[in-house]
């Protein structure tokens, strides 16, 4: 409920109300949540002088937090005057009883959302509105511009919202890394890992996650190192994400074997020491110290994996599973069966050599095994691991950039993913797409009909029983031709000459409009056209988990 | 002498009378951080060699030469180190997210190239809640580190490290992959023996001359306001999510009623009352004699304002209790006050951290004891019927009396929500004070006296014999046994 301070406010408050009543139907309704961290996620709006506003603040951190909106300029006396409320504050929430507050909600804890509805103030200008939560006040506020016609400077340049978090020295430090040519290495939360990742640099754009807890590669790709701005500077919820494209992924096995039997061994890590700034792991295999430096190859594509094991009278086997990606050869060993054999009665040292293959991966692979977002809501059970449930509104869209923009796909693309619909929507939602021109590029769904758009040519196909069931959709295009796919089998085709724009795909909604509601799964993007019997087998594969 | 000369000199002795009385007791001064690098520092200790070395939120490590002023990079790539150990001055002991790490420099060339893992040996689920603190060294060299709970803000990841109990996963602060709210003993080797817990948020482990085993812990679920903990060997602190790991547990970490866990809880040895003291506290150290009048007792950290604050510990009937008050406000801190360390010549070096987002300032400043002794409250010890305040000079006893000493006391709850108001709030008597012979120590006799509350005092204008304020007029006690002679 509000907290009104001055009666004479809320008098005239309720008169204006009263008016508003009578007819004004044009409200401004803003929906603003906070953090995580101390953030409100909209810093700044604009509403006319007078005009009826309807706050709608949602907390999904677990701190507790309130608004309070105040007279222009007295941010700062509000957030000292809350702080000096000391012991009694929390009864108060936090709220001073100063003539500078003119409007205040309650404080909120983790989930709750509370509504606060007045009419903006007659003379335009800066309203701020802040946090007065001990501590939080200096970070967590923003503005409320009234006015008509107002031109606001832009977001960084902008005063009255807090300023851009200070990631720039770690960014840029990132950011040099990848570009100086020297291998790094950084631990940190990477996709697709456990979590104990440690992501390697190798220099030249040649980059791989090793997986400290499970003692074994997990990924390798090209084209830069890690960005890591949003873990460092959030609560540590996001991930770094891997810069550029993913061109090996192993599989779900621990690929030694020091023993005479096929049973996972235990894995121990011991750590890792640098030889010219690459490191070198160490860890144990049931046992058996086993060391592992991976380097670039000296052709410069792909990477080799130099083992040393220590003395050993098990047997020693190395299995090249289902890795995706990459061809394996065994420098000056054979590979019988997909096996490399070793004697280390003596210790025993031998390299694999890794070779990408071409168009191998996709250029992108969602698994939707962990979130791609912040906060609620959390993946669920899908189709292969965990799968990523779309809850996105007009207000409130959830929507996720997967750093592709649509005419990187020039030559031909194919886009894919499982897809299950709770209730039956009307309105169009976006799988993947995005908008150039007012033209929509992408893949859609409407009621129960799957749509791709090509800026001025669709091809559609329906999907029986589309709602509460999982169902496998493919999208492939080129110059001449769309081909729509549904549970691996192909559902539609269309000549068409499709334009591609420039644009960023997004997943989930374009812009604030067509949000989708569905949970998603394995979700590929490629730059190439699959042919139907990939598409088949991939369904095939995947439908069997 | 003319009305002008007449006011300068009243004013030049003005002046050099506030001078006197204004003398700070600490001095304060920034260190300029390597330019480019964001100094959030996770962990700061000393070198044998009296380096300060420091540990940075995106994995670096940075070494700072006082005598010459500069900086040396030592390693990068940690994932969110949130404590440092310099063993020697070519050997770190760091705790990271995923694991306690020995760091060493082999080669000589300044930089680590050893990064050697000395335990992994707890669960990770990916949560970002799940920090990890220490380590804390005792005599024989073994490490003791803190884990934090995961949070309820976020979910888990897909893979986790350890054996994970979805069932657990309940309730605000959890704890479903091994050790997660524990102190972990890990010895020189790696082998870890699992110590006490019932924590949450445990940002501060570290011993004491003694060997006594400190711990901080935050305000949340469970924690009507922020503590300071003695830890005791396999004993329960009171938030229940790590209940879990413990020997014999069934069933679900929340089946158990707030009484029930109420009652086997190891209470607060010092709670520090939110708002008025600390909201957030780092890490405790004890003040060497070589740095002002409070040798012995325990500095402690504070995220939330430009402040250190100091704990007066008591012993009654065998059980350790005692008071927080605050050691220094503003005077050139910044805010995000979380790793500390005394050198041999008794200054403390401060890391400040944002942590990326949070509430705080970056980077490293330096305290001095400048000689000037502040008027304060030097011990405060239980008596049973009231207090015995001593203080660090001598009192103008026309202000030693009853009414310039307030006190009210309160009580914390203790209950699954976050935090809790301060309750049963009551105005107490001061029934009696009487002053020593030499002014510095003042006992008073109060009423009611009541175990399980925080007695709270207010020094109303108490002033030193030369004329001075009482620099921190406010003491929290928290008085959880009665004496009973």
């Amino acid at each position: 409920m509000p907290i009104r301070p001055h009666a004479i406010g809320l008098m005239v408050g309720i008169m204006l109300g009263a008016v508003a009543a009578f007819g004004r139907a044009d409200t401004t309704e803003i929906h603003l949540e906070t953090g995580p961290g101390l953030k409100y996620d909209i810093t700044r709006f604009v509403v006319e002088p007078e005009a009826r506003v309807k706050l709608i603040i949602h907390n999904v951190d677990e701190m507790q937090h309130n608004l309070v909106i105040t007279q222009p300029g007295a941010r700062m006396d509000i957030v000292n005057a809350a702080m000096a409320m000391g012991a009694d504050g929390i009864a108060k929430n936090f709220v001073p009883d100063s003539p500078k507050v003119l409007w205040a909600t309650r404080l909120l804890n983790a989930e709750e959302t509370v509504t606060l509805e007045f009419t903006a103030p007659k003379l335009a200008g800066v309203y701020p509105y802040v946090c007065t939560f001990p501590g939080h006040g200096i970070l967590m506020y923003g503005a409320m511009y009234v006015g008509r016609e107002l031109k606001l400077p832009p977001l960084d340049k902008d005063e009255h919202v807090p300023p851009p978090l200070d990631a720039a020295a770690s960014m840029e430090h990132m950011q040099h890394l990848s570009m100086n040519d020297q291998p790094h290495v950084q631990r940190t939360f990477m996709r697709d890992c456990g979590p104990a990742a440690i992501a390697v640099d190798l220099g030249g754009g040649h980059s791989y996650c090793f997986d400290a807890g499970a003692c074994r590669l997990r990924y390798a790709w090209t084209g830069g190192f890690i960005d890591t701005r949003r873990h460092l500077t959030g609560n540590g919820d996001a991930f770094a994400e891997a810069i550029g494209r993913i061109w090996y992924r192993s599989g779900d096995d621990f690929p030694l074997r020091i023993s005479t039997d096929d049973r996972a061994p235990q894995v121990e890590f011991l750590g890792y020491r640098l030889l010219h700034r690459v490191p070198e792991f160490a860890y144990r295999v049931d046992g058996v110290e086993v060391h592992e430096r991976i380097t670039k190859s000296p052709e410069g594509q792909g990477l080799m994996q130099h083992f040393e094991i220590a003395p050993t009278k098990q047997p020693v086997r190395y299995v090249v599973g289902s890795n995706a990606g990459a061809a394996f050869s065994a420098v000056q060993r054979a590979i019988v069966y997909n096996t490399v054999s070793i004697d280390a009665t003596h210790g025993a040292r031998f390299t694999l050599a890794m070779s990408p293959l071409p168009n191998a991966l996709p250029l992108k692979y969602i698994t939707c095994n962990d979130t791609l977002w912040s906060g609620r809501p959390l993946p669920v059970d899908g189709v292969v691991g965990r799968a990523l449930p779309f809850r996105g509104t007009e207000k409130k869209p959830q929507r996720v950039d997967t750093g592709v923009d649509a005419n990187t796909l020039a030559t031909g693309g194919t886009i894919m993913t499982w897809i299950k619909l709770d209730k039956p929507q009307d309105g169009l939602q976006t799988i993947i797409g995005s908008e150039a021109d007012k033209q929509l590029f992408g893949l859609f769904i409407d009621g129960d009909t799957l749509q791709f758009n090509g800026a001025k040519e669709s091809a559609t196909a329906v999907i029986q029983h589309p709602t509460g069931m999982w169902h496998h959709i493919a999208a492939t295009f080129d110059n001449s031709k769309i081909t729509l796919y549904i549970d691996g089998k192909q559902a539609s085709a269309k000549h068409a000459a499709i334009k591609l724009p420039a644009t960023r795909l997004f997943i989930g909604g374009i812009n604030k409009q067509y949000p989708l509601r569905a949970t998603l799964d394995e979700i590929r993007i490629d730059d190439r056209v699959w042919t139907a019997d990939e598409i088949a087998a991939m369904y095939k594969q995947e439908a069997g988990q | 002498m003319n009305m002008r000369t007449m006011m300068a000199v009243v004013m030049a002795m003005t002046c050099v009378m506030v001078a006197r009385a204004d003398e700070p007791a600490f001095k304060v001064d920034t260190i300029t951080t390597p330019e480019g690098v964001s100094a959030e520092v996770g962990g700061l200790d000393i070198t044998p060699s009296g380096k300060v070395a420091i540990c940075l939120h995106d994995g670096q490590v940075w070494v700072y030469d006082p005598a010459s002023g500069k900086w040396t990079q030592f390693a990068e790539g940690l994932h969110d180190p949130l404590g440092l150990y310099a063993k020697a001055d070519d050997e770190l002991v760091i705790m990271q997210r995923p694991e306690l790490t020995r760091l060493r420099d082999t080669d000589r060339d300044g930089a680590a190239d050893v990064f050697e893992t000395i335990t992994d040996d707890f669960g990770m689920t990916g949560n970002y809640h799940e920090f990890a603190f220490g380590p804390a060294v005792d005599k024989d060299g073994n490490y003791f580190i803190s884990l934090n709970c995961a949070s309820s803000g976020a979910g888990v990841r897909y893979e986790k490290r350890g054996e994970f109990h979805p069932d657990w996963h309940d309730g605000r602060m959890y704890s479903c992959v091994p050790w997660r709210g524990w102190v972990l003993k890990v010895s020189p080797d790696g082998a870890i023996t699992p110590w006490a817990y019932g924590f949450r948020s445990p940002d501060g482990i570290g011993f004491d001359s003694a060997g006594n085993l400190f711990i901080t812990d935050n305000q949340g679920d469970w924690l009507g306001s922020s503590k300071l903990f003695l830890v005791k060997r396999g004993a329960f602190h009171g938030h229940p999510a790590s209940l879990v790991w413990s020997e014999g547990f069934t069933g679900k970490p929340l089946e158990r009623s707030a009484k029930e866990l109420d009652a086997m809880r190891r209470r607060a040895t010092v709670i520090f009352p939110h708002g008025t003291m600390a909201n957030s506290p780092t890490q405790m150290l004890e003040i060497p004699a070589n740095f002002g009048v409070f040798g012995g007792q325990l500095l402690v950290g504070e995220m939330n304002t430009a402040r250190l604050l100091r704990v007066m510990l008591d012993e009654v009937d065998g059980q350790t209790q005692g008071a927080c008050v605050v050691l220094l406000d503003n005077g050139g801190l910044a805010k995000g006050d979380h790793r500390f360390a005394f050198d041999a010549d008794g200054t403390l070096w401060i890391g400040m951290t944002t942590r990326g987002y949070w509430v705080g300032d970056n980077g490293l400043k330096r305290v001095k004891f400048t000689g000037n002794t502040p008027l304060d409250v030097q011990a405060m010890k239980l008596t049973r019927d009231g207090f015995k305040l001593t203080f660090t000079k001598p009192l103008d006893e026309k202000t030693a009396t009853a009414e310039h000493f307030a006190f009210e006391c309160y009580r914390y709850a203790y209950h699954e929500k976050y935090g809790s108001p301060q309750m049963d709030k009551q105005t107490v008597t001061v029934k009696k004070l009487t002053l020593s012979d030499d002014h510095r120590t003042a006992m008073v006799t109060l009423d009611p006296m009541k175990a399980g509350f925080v007695y709270e005092l207010q020094l109303k204008d108490v002033r030193g014999a030369t004329g001075e304020s009482v620099m921190n007029p406010i003491v929290c006690y928290t008085l959880n046994k009665l004496r009973n002679e």
